[in-house]
């Protein structure tokens, strides 16, 4: 029952990795595995394929909201040159190669990663970095390793959304242990870039910006996240990121510095946008009379028990509710459309803006929204049939107590097999809860390690890669990419095993 | 239908977006289709989600 449980992972799996499928494709070949599966060997009957359907779709629609949203308000600011504005500010500051590498690799890297994600961080930034002299190789493996630890409160929090929708545990549960996880990640991607740069000799030279940098992005990120303002904690991190950086980078200026001039109301006005953003989240948030008075239009169903023919029960209950009008994807809304004024005013569209947002933007996320409905109604329906179940079982009887240490990997598997680390966590998280739940273990330490393995793997997704290289002109160079990208994130991943082993055994 | 089908393979966002509702609307009736035990219903809708995700996995432009 093992093999067959795991079968539509696998499947999604072999053809992801193996011959290089889509999510589209991949995920609804795994999804018509999962219905055949369990219908055969798990005994579904049709009511229950029914009520697990139906209690997909507010999941995907609580995640694809945001997913949507996002990549709009990213492309509002595009459009309007925004990014092109930071991209070209942040070199000026300073002319050492290593600092410059954490400015631009580590923190602007975290920043486009909390506002967008995507993909995005390596697109944009490679290119910047081969312009200042980077090796190609290096300008790849810079950004695919500094953005990683904002990943998951990143994206305007979409893979940490998923993660609460998989479990259904609130951001009360699981934001404190994510957000330590991802924090102590933070500093161990500075580390990995500073020595992607220079080895030993740049550590040595840059260890107190890179230790005060990563306390400070951390910590803001923490503190954001546990105060329930989780989609916008990748944003606060990398933004203390900037205030952190830009005046270290004065300091740790080099020899060559540019010193060119910063237009500051061009650099406030382009990220207009996002301090829309994080001005309606706190409001919302933090004021109850708001909070309360957007909150009472609600969508969602009470579903009834489901009972298998192999008698395994879902019990009753409300299934993920959407409360519409204070959802993160309609604070994104708002932002996009307040954005799209602001630059409208100050004249930085050109004609045919509004049409060109709207199009990529379509066109950009409607392929992967396919993908991830496939496989949350995969992940559903597994679990409705105890297939979830069984797997969590097999995992607890064979690894039992080593069983904290296997977590981040499997995490990271999801995200190199699925691409992202909001997929990752739609298939792994319920799984991992339920094994944690088995084995007596902290759901919330585990699934912490599910998600910092879910986003430190999902820069070796084969997708990711391939962007990468595409921007910065090593195409068909993929190969060498990932040869020098795997040890260090299997480092990572390593060090994250042994701090889970310790958060669960030891506190 | 032929015109339809070559139509949506040269526009692959809209054709996703095809995929997309069929998944996606099919699924939610299915919540009043169980309510009312309507078992024509319950398969009709089935059917078409499963229709959906093989849409998806049919390969065109690219893998």
């Amino acid at each position: 029952m093992f093999i067959l449980a795991v079968s539509p992972i696998l499947v999604i799996l072999i053809l992801m990795v193996g011959f290089r499928w889509k999510a589209s494709r991949a995920g609804g070949l795994g999804y018509l595995v999962a219905l055949l599966i369990s219908w055969i060997w798990f005994g579904i009957n049709l009511e229950t394929l029914a009520y697990a359907h139906a209690k997909a779709v507010f999941l995907i629609m609580d995640v694809l909201l945001i997913i949507w949203t996002a990549f709009l308000l990213y492309r509002v600011v595009a459009e309007a040159g925004g990014i092109e504005i930071l991209s070209t500010t942040l070199p000026h500051l300073t002319g050492d190669k290593g600092m410059q590498a954490l400015l631009i690799g580590w923190i602007f890297a975290s920043f486009l990663q909390g506002v967008g994600g995507f993909g995005v961080p390596t697109a944009v930034i490679a290119p910047i970095l081969v312009g200042l002299g980077f090796s190609p190789l290096n300008a790849v493996v810079i950004p695919s390793l500094g953005h990683t630890w904002a990943v998951t409160f990143g994206s305007l929090g979409a893979s940490f959304n998923a993660m609460m929708a998989a479990t259904g545990l609130g951001w009360e549960v699981l934001a404190p242990s994510a957000g330590i996880f991802l924090g102590i990640t933070g500093l161990l991607v500075g580390i990995a870039v500073a020595w992607v740069v220079g080895g030993w000799k740049t550590l040595r030279k840059l260890w107190i910006p890179i230790l005060v940098i990563a306390a400070g992005m951390s910590t803001a990120q923490y503190l954001t996240v546990t105060l329930g303002l989780w989609n916008i904690g990748g944003l606060m991190g990398g933004t203390a990121g900037l205030i952190i950086g830009i005046p270290l980078a004065w300091l740790f200026h080099g020899k060559n510095n540019s010193s060119g001039k910063i237009n500051w109301r061009e650099l406030l006005i382009s990220l207009a946008g996002y301090g829309v953003l994080v001005l309606l989240t706190l409001i919302i948030q933090l004021v109850p009379p708001v909070k309360e008075f957007l909150s009472q239009v609600k969508l969602g169903f009470t579903f009834p028990e489901t009972i298998t023919g192999n008698g395994y029960i879902v019990p009753a209950g409300p299934g993920r509710q959407l409360y519409i009008f204070r959802h993160a994807g309609m604070i994104l809304l708002v932002s996009s459309l307040a954005a799209y004024l602001i630059f409208n005013k100050a004249g930085w569209f050109k004609e045919g803006a509004l049409r060109r947002i709207v199009k990529s933007t379509g066109s950009r996320v409607i392929g992967s929204s396919v993908g991830i409905t496939s496989i949350v109604m995969m992940a559903v329906i597994m679990q409705h049939a105890g297939m979830t179940d069984t797997l969590a079982q097999g995992f607890s009887n064979t690894i039992g107590w080593f069983y904290p240490a296997v977590a981040p990997w499997l995490g990271a598997l999801g995200a190199v097999m699925t691409g992202s680390n909001a997929n990752s966590n739609l298939v792994f998280s319920a799984l991992q809860q339920r094994t944690a739940e088995i084995l007596g273990l902290p759901a919330a330490i585990i699934l912490a390690a599910q998600t910092t393995g879910g986003a430190l793997g999902s820069v070796a997704a084969p997708t990711k890669v391939i962007v990468g290289a595409s921007t910065a002109g090593m195409e068909g160079k993929e190969g060498e990419i990932l040869r020098k990208l795997l040890p260090i994130i299997c480092i990572l991943l390593l060090m994250i095993s042994l701090i889970t082993a310790l958060a669960v055994y030891l506190l | 239908m032929n015109k339809i089908t070559t139509f949506l393979k040269s526009h692959p966002a809209l054709y996703y977006l095809v995929v997309f509702l069929l998944m996606i609307i099919p699924a939610l009736l299915l919540f009043p289709a169980a309510e009312g035990e309507n078992q024509i219903g319950l398969i009709v809708f089935l059917g078409l989600v499963i229709l959906a995700n093989l849409a998806a996995v049919i390969p065109f432009n690219s893998k």
